[in-house]
């Protein structure tokens, strides 16, 4: 057994990433294991195109902590776009074009429905209003959101248990209604509303409601990070899988990895799922008979899978009016969604799918060899373990991404150097509760010592390392504690 | 289905039942008592009673993984069981709720057998589910009978079984032909005598045999109850409402009287973080009251302050008064401490248990 | 040494006393003259292995509220409770009869429990309250005593009243009259009626003893001193006030108060000079009658008798018939014992098996109408065979073959009472129970709360009113007046 760890980081994504190294920095002794060959998690560069340096994670950063920019000093990252267009593409070639700015936006709508425009402004002002509150919320270790007015303390527990779909209702418009609803996530279910205001409350570069992308792709993030990660003197291991942690009564000691080898610890910060890490790597039930059923009843059922597409010229989504730095949702229709549930419960692929379309290599052409494009395309609500298996399916995914995105820029299949995919992983079930709920809530596990540092610990799953930043503090705190009296 | 459970006793205690007062006991048909309850709660103190406790609850848990299992699930550690020895412990929610009660016999090293007051299946069940662990209930097909008093020794030893057994020990034995468990689980000292539902008949007529020199009697619920009192033993549904919501957080070990059933050596049970964070500001209290009355769940006031309710309540006839078992501040739980019930009746607390369990008297 | 309260005898009655004063914080010492505690709530091995209560088989009950205050089950004074009583006859030996459950006869026992519960609470609470001081204000009306309308009832009568069989009366009346020589037919008799509360107080495990222990356990746990083999020679007088008590080896112990539990008779006639005492007093304490009547004979038997387990646990009365007790009563008068015993059994194994050794049993006799002293001169051991043997046969004729598994035996009439416990002529009762003895007229009617004309002495056994109807209650009661009495002291 090896000399005994402050801190084990199970995972090398964005989260445990930025623990490790605030916990390092801290002055703690840190251990790093990643399973796969190199660091990353969701913002890998595993696509087996060659040439490509785009990773496979959602090209678009909306929710990157400043904080994190600033404390580990990642100021090397710069942002290609840092105020990205969204774009919602209809059929009939009435594209709706919405940035952050409001004005820009209600014009850009008034021709969808001068109702709308009215409407839109009126929920959008609720919402950045309830945004600008809930801010420390979201963003910090605060216990209770600190609300402006009895206004919000009545809307917010409303929003909480409140579909987009039926929050977004008093809007007529198609392509509003569902751009918005595609932001929701799962805009049906109960909740749903108040990830629209979680929404509005990130901050890219400073601004408020913001989406951006990263210079050389998010693997450039995971560049700086790693660097930061060396300097504070964290141990990283790769290709170590851990298969289950050791505990002494409820509190942890270690992890052993698959090939046996045992790993002592005064803590661990899983980046993992509370799913996966209480489930799969603690002893059974340890984490409390009522909490492991309510785990397991929990098993999530969608996620979400990204295509990518190398072309040998750039794609003309919605037309030469619209820069293809902008990201494109397809979606329809809100019954859409219905649809795409429906689907996986029973476990097929839905028939209109509900995509996110950004091109890096408009703004980033070094991201492609000469010439060359990449598309990457985010498919959500699609089964995670479907009735055929993903194999088998994969080659049906991609005609019918090809035969949707051919519906705006046509000509796609001509130019399609390669193609590759990342099928669904199992994510942390989004909802107004996880939403409801404190930062400490989420990080802490009913395991002492055991902490959650990835994306399931956000309160959406999103890039933003605040869990990573959050728990390290948290379980500093905690160390501090054992080593005292 | 017929609406009586019957307990494999049945044919003997309605005989014995001649005022017909039956009460129900976890689905269970069951004699409340068999002319007066006063004197068979005292019967329990001078000389013997002979009970039927077929309506407690039974599960056999088994399986490769049922010492992992009952370590996380009890608040004390199976594995310094030996086959043959038992312990009494506590089953908690996640947020350290007292869920259940009851005594754990080890059968064999991968084979255990609870018994409890109150059925908690669901929790059970699902839990050994997560560690490939069976669990079956045992109902009809088994029958038991408890003896107690002083005379309960002498009774076992006249009927031939072998009473050389230390408390909370338990033995398999062949008893004259039939295959019979003696065992000691009881808080008020005794014998269990478990049997198979086709010998039951049999049994009674020995154990009412061997107990007639003796001067026993047969005892119903209502005795069992005042006896339950008497020795301080909260028990769930009758004098508080176990958690049987998986987060609840109440009621604590501490505001039960239950925290001796907690080994603190014993680190990974269920409920164990929740335990040791949960506040103590209230324990477990006996109350005795000035007349005849018994006061059921009632506000218990000291100067001006609400500062606890009574639980059950009864009339003691050992004792020429009501006594009640109740959940009560820290602050007034010193011996002696006089609180006041809703009607201005006055109630003292005094130290638990009200009475020391039957002596057993060996000659 | 000085004391607040030197209380003489250790019987239930003293130790009660004891123990209250104790609580109340006052510094009590109980003199006892034997060398173990309990008076007649003794248990003694009369033959090896066998074990009874000579005495009697069971004791008043105690009040609750005594029970209570002096936490007594706390201590180990459990006790099995009263089995309804059987009456069988030996002509028609099949019949056995129970009059629980005979509604008309439950009424009269209703009225008797009700009535000595007043009697009980009156006595205990006329005790606390300190009597006015007669100079200021003329005596006021005492209070009348619930029950004292019985004074001129017949028992006899009061039952047919009633209603029920003849029968079921005279098993009624032999509950009441077990072990007394009285006549249902005198004006009066009714009062005995009161006594019927008195058979359910139940047997403690192991015999009375069990609950002297207790209440020794009481009295020294709260404070009280308790000493044996000491016996008391005379009260010393200051004024018309006891202040202290003469030992016999003529050490003086000092007190405040003095609570003597002796019958009247012995307190006034043994423990004074004759001409210290007031005339009133010498003249009340030489008329109050004693009615001793009450042998008692413990069996050893070889194996239980035959006879029902669930009927055996009760009393057994044998034949009873409201003539014979009269006539009883009659020979009990003349000095003769009557040829038809009034004989109540008890199979006190059957309720307690500790008593006897496994599978042996004891059974014990209570004998009504055995006179104190004979017409024929004192009692030989000639005449105690041929007693013993007359029982047995009247034995025999309800449980055959019990005369066959005697083992041993032992025969406890009122002279041996007497003398064991101290008790004049051997009354149990401490003095005869008619109706210018009982209420009031037991103590003395102008000092109530067992108070009497000496002051500073206070009558706290059976020869006070609470006496005869609860076990405990009189020393109890007394206690209560000496608390009274003393803080009022204090505050003067």
């Amino acid at each position: 057994m090896s000399e005994r760890k402050d801190a084990i980081v199970i995972g090398g994504g964005v989260g445990g990433l930025v623990a490790a190294t605030y916990l390092a920095r801290a002055g703690r002794s840190v251990l790093l294991l990643e399973a796969e060959t190199s660091v990353g998690g969701a913002c890998r560069a595993s696509s087996s195109i060659a040439g490509i340096r785009s990773g496979f994670a959602g090209s678009a950063l909306y929710a990157l902590d400043p904080r994190i920019v600033t404390d580990l000093d990642l100021r090397e990252l710069k942002f290609a776009v840092r105020d990205m267009l969204s774009v919602a593409l209809r059929e009939d070639g009435r594209h709706l074009v919405l940035g952050r700015d409001a004005q820009p936006a209600f014009r850009a709508i008034a021709p969808q429905s001068s109702q709308d425009a009215q409407s839109y402004r009126k929920l959008r002002e609720e919402i950045f209003a309830l945004a600008h509150a809930m801010r420390p919320f979201w963003w910090e270790a605060a216990n209770t959101p600190a609300l402006h007015d009895a206004a919000q303390a009545q809307l917010l527990p409303r929003l909480a248990v409140t579909s987009a779909a039926s929050y977004l209702s008093v809007l007529e418009s198609d392509a509003l209604r569902s751009m918005l609803a595609f932001d929701a996530g799962k805009p049906l279910e109960s909740g749903s509303a108040l990830a629209l205001v979680w929404r509005a409350a990130q901050e890219m570069c400073g601004l408020q409601g913001a989406v951006a992308t990263i210079q050389s792709g998010p693997v450039a993030l995971i560049k700086v990070l790693t660097n930061a990660v060396r300097k504070a003197g964290v141990d990283i291991r790769t290709r170590a899988r851990v298969e289950r942690m050791r505990l002494d009564g409820n509190s942890v000691t270690g992890v052993v990895l698959d090939t046996g080898e045992e790993i002592a610890g005064r803590s661990v910060l899983s980046g993992l799922t509370r799913r996966a890490t209480l489930l799969n790597l603690a002893p059974t039930a340890s984490a409390g008979f009522a909490e492991t059923q309510k785990l397991m009843r929990a098993a999530p059922r969608a996620g979400e899978a990204l295509v990518l597409f190398l072309l040998n010229a750039i794609p003309d989504f919605g037309g030469a009016n619209i820069p293809q730095t902008a990201r494109f949702v397809i979606a329809d229709r809100l019954d859409d969604f219905a649809e795409a549930t429906t689907a996986v419960r029973d476990g097929i692929l839905p028939d209109n799918l509900l995509l996110e379309v950004t091109v890096p290599t408009a703004a980033d052409p070094a991201l492609a060899p000469s010439g060359q494009h990449v598309v990457s395309v985010r498919v959500t609500r699609l089964p995670l373990a479907p009735k055929q298996g993903w194999p088998a399916l994969t080659g049906k995914l991609f005609e019918k991404v090809v035969t949707a995105l051919e519906r705006h820029t046509p000509h796609l299949r001509e130019g399609l150097l390669a193609i590759d995919a990342r099928m669904p992983v199992e994510e942390e079930p989004e909802s107004g509760t996880r939403l409801m709920t404190a930062y400490a809530e989420r990080i802490n596990t009913p395991i002492e010592g055991l902490f959650l540092c990835g994306a399931s610990a956000e309160p959406m799953n999103a890039i933003s390392g605040r869990a990573g930043r959050l728990a390290a503090g948290i379980a500093n705190a905690f160390l501090a504690r054992k080593k005292g009296p | 289905m017929s609406l009586i459970r019957a307990t494999p006793f049945h044919a003997r205690t309605s005989a014995a039942n001649r005022l017909n007062a039956w009460t129900n006991r976890n689905g269970w048909t069951l004699a409340a008592h068999y002319g007066d309850p006063a004197a068979e709660a005292l019967a329990a103190r001078l000389t013997a009673i002979v009970a039927d406790i077929s309506w407690r609850w039974r599960v056999m848990i088994e399986g490769v993984r049922t010492e992992e299992f009952l370590s996380r699930l009890l608040t004390r550690d199976p594995a310094r069981l030996e086959p043959g020895q038992a312990f009494k412990a506590l089953w908690l929610t996640d947020r350290g709720g007292v869920r259940g009660a009851g005594a754990i016999a080890r059968l064999s090293p991968d084979a255990f057998r609870l018994v409890a007051t109150e059925s908690d299946l669901d929790w059970i069940a699902r839990g050994a589910a997560l560690f490939d662990v069976r669990v079956r209930e045992i109902g009809e097909e088994e029958g038991g009978l408890a003896i107690i008093g002083p005379y309960a020794r002498n009774i076992a030893e006249a009927a031939g079984l072998d009473a050389t057994l230390e408390a909370l020990n338990f033995r398999t034995v062949s008893w004259r032909g039939l295959d019979v468990t003696l065992s000691r689980f009881g808080e008020h000292g005794g014998y269990e005598l478990w049997c198979k539902a086709d010998d039951a008949l049999l049994v009674w007529n020995r154990i009412a045999k061997a107990a007639e020199p003796f001067a026993f009697g047969l005892a119903g619920t209502d005795a069992m109850d005042v006896l339950d009192l008497e020795a301080g033993v909260p028990r769930p549904g009758r004098d508080y409402q176990a958690a049987r919501k998986g987060f609840a957080a109440q009621p604590t070990p501490a505001e039960l009287g239950l925290l001796s059933l907690i080994d603190n050596d014993h680190l990974c049970f269920n409920g164990r973080a929740a335990f040791l964070l949960a506040a103590r500001r209230r324990t477990l209290i006996g109350v005795e009251f000035k007349d005849e009355t018994p006061a059921p769940h009632a506000a218990l006031t000291h100067g001006c302050r609400r500062v606890g309710e009574t639980m059950n309540s009864l009339y003691s006839p050992a004792l020429h008064r009501a006594i009640a078992l109740a959940t009560a501040d820290v602050s007034v739980s010193a011996r002696g401490t006089l609180l006041m019930l809703p009607q201005g009746a006055q109630a003292r607390v005094v130290s638990l248990p009200f009475l020391p369990i039957p002596d057993s008297i060996t000659k | 040494m000085r004391y607040d309260a030197a209380i003489i005898g250790a019987g239930t009655n003293g130790l009660a006393a004891a123990a209250t004063l104790a609580r109340a914080g006052l510094n009590a010492v109980v003199l006892e003259r034997a060398a173990f505690c309990g008076g007649r709530a003794v248990t003694r091995e009369f033959h090896p292995g066998f074990r009874a209560s000579p005495f009697v088989d069971e004791l008043a009950p105690i009040p609750a509220e005594i029970m209570r205050d002096l936490d007594l089950a706390r201590h180990g004074a459990i006790f099995a409770p009263s089995t309804s009583s059987l009456a069988i006859w030996p002509d028609r030996r099949n019949e056995v009869l129970r009059w629980t459950g005979c509604a008309a006869f439950n009424g009269v026992l209703a009225a008797a429990q009700k009535r000595a519960r007043e009697v009980l609470a009156k006595a205990s609470s006329d005790a606390a309250v300190v009597p006015a001081r007669r100079w200021f204000s003329p005596a006021p009306m005492p209070s009348p005593w619930p029950g004292e309308d019985c004074r001129c009832f017949l028992s006899a009568g009061l039952l047919e009243d009633a209603g029920g069989d003849e029968d079921t009366r005279a098993h009624l009346l032999a509950t009441a009259l077990s072990g007394r020589s009285a006549d249902p037919f005198t004006p009066g008799s009714a009062l005995y009626l009161h006594l019927l509360a008195r058979q359910s107080g139940g047997m403690p495990m192991g015999g009375l003893a069990t609950l002297s222990g207790a209440l020794e356990a009481v009295a020294r746990s709260a404070g009280a001193e308790i000493l044996f083999g000491l016996e008391v020679a005379d009260i010393a007088l200051r004024g018309d006030r006891a202040v202290a008590l003469h030992l016999a080896d003529g050490t003086e112990i000092e007190a405040r108060a003095i609570i003597s539990t002796l019958d009247q008779r012995r307190t006034f006639f043994s423990l004074f000079a004759w001409r210290d005492l007031p005339q009133t007093v010498e003249r009340r304490v030489s008329r109050f009658r004693y009615a001793a009547g009450q042998a008692r004979l413990l069996l050893a038997l070889d194996a239980p008798p035959e006879c029902d387990a669930d009927f055996a646990r009760g009393p057994i009365h044998i034949a009873p018939d409201i003539e014979r007790f009269a006539q009883a009563h009659d020979a009990w008068h003349n000095g003769i014992v009557p040829e038809h015993l009034p004989l109540t059994l008890r199979l006190v194994s059957a309720v307690d098996p500790g008593l006897a050794p496994a599978g042996k049993a004891v059974l014990t006799a209570t004998i009504g109408c055995i006179p104190h002293r004979r017409f024929d001169g004192a009692w030989t051991n000639e005449k105690r065979v041929a007693l013993r043997e007359q029982t047995v046969r009247q034995i025999d004729t309800v449980l055959p073959g019990v005369s066959k598994s005697i083992l041993g035996s032992a025969l406890i009439l009122p002279p041996d009472i007497e003398q064991q416990l101290g008790i004049t002529e051997g009354d149990l009762d401490g003095g005869e129970i008619a109706p210018d003895q009982m209420f009031a007229e037991r103590g003395f009617a102008e000092h109530p709360g067992g108070r009497t004309p000496i002051r500073g002495l206070y009558l706290g056994g059976m020869s006070s009113p609470a006496g005869p109807l609860g076990t405990c209650a009189a020393g109890v009661a007394a206690a209560r007046a000496v608390i009274a009495d003393l803080s009022i002291r204090r505050f003067l």
